[in-house]
């Protein structure tokens, strides 16, 4: 990547994060905290129960910033690339890992479990991520440089 | 003595006569300060990934995390499931500029290599106290839960904390002074290894624990309460994606993994570390899973009586559950795994003290002299011991801190800054002492955020939108040449 796009990679993640800051402040101030409040198991001591109460407001705020999260990882990951195929990677576990994030927010445990799986799984992808030429290094010296 | 028990305590003792073992083994190859503190950079790609991996799961892997799983159902999962990504950070951002400023300038810690980037050593030195205050709280939570791993072990020994505390530390001590990192590297192997054992046995321990296995367990909790094994749990959407954000990215930013990139022979062999460290942490995460899942199904179902603390639902597990020589290898393995954490926050702060503040100062480190960073080892166990066992608030806080800490003071300065020549030693300074402020005061401060957001995740936020606006509102850096070609470099 050249040095300006890097430069706009940067700006742009520093804007992702103001960004999360303030969709994080909005959830605050328009949706109250007790909705998120657990409460005891009405049997079983010691366990914590979800909130009885469900907000729609709250789980659009979560659907955003989770799914802008996941943008701003793989943005700030771009750094790395040169472009080309590691970029397109990129964008695809990208893609994917957004995708599976609103899976989450289904009322079946078994497909919010399934996003879960894919928001982990997905990044595997980089596995595959090519790596850059010049990378051999002689080892033990302490002033060893690239080897050709 | 029960059968069970001295079964289990054998393990413990083989692994630590290991240990030691492995300590006398590597003084022979300890001759200097690059020896003690980057282990000669000679380590191979399967001993850089295990170290990294082991050095990662600490003990609260195996035993705050199915802990939280047992009280909260699937929250924490959020923590468990950043393993991938968390390290395609570490390996693809973070690993070949760090390891190639290490080498050129034969860097020895990771201050010295920020200082190398930055061209300042002040820089050096704030990166050298946020080491320092992580390590204190990171070291001090490791000795106290390894010396009450001791102590639920013995149960009929008659020991005190203090004398279970000084019986761990005093191995821990005994192999990191006597190999220092080159020790630490390769005890971390075998710890590694005994965990990832452990994290086996118990995955099978756990599907067998239950009528239907895994199937069975999540039919009985989604009976009980279906919100339960979703997604969220109990904890809250905004405060389970918080957890993401800082144990992701913030998995970059912990010196004590990220130093062994610059301990490696040559950069190709991160290419065998990378995959290792994914499939390592994914196994030990779903022995997190699998251990809270269980117990929780256990309780739910009647089979066992509920818990007196989240905390008892490993041990009860492995009690309950496992053969004894099942539970022999996972208390060995419990123990490992804070010990590999400590002996690498051992490491790097002893580095911290004897070379990067001193350099920072202005005083040249006498690199011949490893006797010194015996002693500053030696010094900063006893400090952490001290605090582990006499002010536990403060451990307790800065326990709690320390990863947030790391994360939102390294990830901008190292994980951006060694990828974007246009980042300033300025902006660095800025980010460090904003995530400072904004993590302890956040946490001293005893305020809690909306939604039980994460103060780490806060502080991340702050620190790198700092870094960025500080680094373009400052004029460009004039590089080190040797330097800006690292940078440059695709």
């Amino acid at each position: 990547m050249s040095r300006r796009g890097r430069d706009r990679v940067a700006l742009v993640v520093a804007l992702g994060a103001i960004g999360l800051l303030l969709a994080g402040l909005g959830a605050a101030l328009t949706v109250p905290s007790e909705v998120t409040s657990d409460r005891p198991h009405p049997v079983l001591p010691g366990l914590r129960s979800a909130p009885t109460e469900t907000s729609t407001a709250l789980t659009h705020w979560a659907r955003l910033i989770g799914s802008g999260l996941l943008l701003w990882l793989f943005g700030i990951l771009s750094l790395a690339t040169s472009g080309g195929s590691g970029r397109r990677l990129l964008i695809v576990s990208a893609l994917f890992s957004v995708i599976a994030f609103q899976l989450c927010f289904s009322a079946d445990p078994a497909w919010a479990r399934a996003g879960m799986v894919g928001v982990w799984l997905l990044p595997l992808i980089t596995l595959a991520w090519p790596v850059p030429r010049g990378e051999e290094q002689a080892g033990g010296s302490g002033s060893e440089e690239d080897a050709p | 003595m029960s059968e069970r028990t001295t079964i289990q305590l054998a393990c413990v003792v083989v692994y630590a006569l290991v240990c030691i073992g492995v300590g006398v083994w590597s003084r022979r190859r300890t001759h200097d300060r690059r020896d003690y503190f980057m282990a000669g950079r000679r380590l191979n790609g399967w001993v850089t990934g295990l170290g990294i991996f082991a050095s990662t799961l600490s003990g609260f892997s195996f035993v705050g995390g199915p802990g939280l799983i047992y009280a909260q159902g699937f929250s924490s999962m959020w923590i468990v499931i950043t393993g991938p990504l968390a390290h395609a950070f570490t390996f693809l951002l973070v690993a070949r500029p760090l390891r190639r400023i290490a080498g050129r300038f034969d860097a020895l810690s990771l201050p010295e290599a920020v200082a190398r980037r930055y061209d300042n050593p002040r820089t050096g030195l704030l990166t050298a106290c946020v080491v320092i205050a992580g390590v204190l709280g990171y070291l001090g939570t490791q000795i106290l839960a390894m010396a009450n791993a001791l102590l639920f072990l013995m149960p009929d020994a008659g020991l005190t904390l203090v004398q279970s505390a000084a019986i761990v530390t005093g191995v821990l001590l005994l192999y990191c002074t006597i190999g220092g990192s080159v020790a630490a590297a390769y005890t971390d192997v075998v710890q590694g290894v005994l965990m990832l054992v452990a994290a086996g046995g118990v995955l099978f321990a756990a599907s067998t624990s239950f009528s239907g296995g895994f199937s069975g367990m999540l039919e009985t909790l989604e009976r009980d309460e279906a919100a339960s094994v979703g997604a969220w749990g109990a904890f809250g959407m905004l405060g389970c994606l918080s957890w993401y954000l800082t144990f992701t990215l913030g998995s970059c930013g912990q010196p004590h993994a990220i130093t062994r990139l610059m301990m490696t022979r040559r950069l190709s062999d991160l290419r065998v570390a990378f995959p290792l460290v994914v499939i390592a942490g994914m196994i030990g995460g779903l022995l997190w899973m699998a251990v809270g899942t269980s117990m929780r199904a256990l309780v739910v179902s009647g089979e066992l009586a509920p818990l007196a603390s989240p905390d008892q639902a490993a041990p009860t597990f492995l009690a309950t559950q496992a053969s004894p020589l099942l539970a022999g290898v996972v208390f060995a393995g419990i123990l490992a795994a804070s010990m590999s954490t400590a002996d690498g926050f051992l490491n790097i702060g002893a580095a911290a003290l004897v070379h990067d503040l001193p350099a920072a100062l202005g005083r040249v480190s006498e690199r011949r002299n490893v006797s010194g960073a015996r002693w500053a080892t030696v010094g900063l166990c006893a400090v952490a011991f001290g605090i582990a066992l006499q002010w536990k608030d403060l451990l307790g806080l800065l326990g709690v801190a320390a990863w947030g800490l790391f994360a939102a003071g390294l990830v901008p300065v190292i994980a951006i800054g060694f990828n974007w020549r246009r980042a300033t030693a300025r902006a660095a300074n800025w980010a460090l002492v904003a995530s400072l402020i904004v993590n302890l005061g956040l946490r001293l401060s005893g305020w809690t955020l909306p939604h039980r957001i994460d103060p780490g995740a806060v502080a991340l936020l702050v620190s790198v939108a700092v870094f960025v606006l500080v680094s373009l509102a400052s004029p460009p850096p004039e590089l080190d040449p040797e330097v800006a070609e690292i940078l440059d470099g695709d």
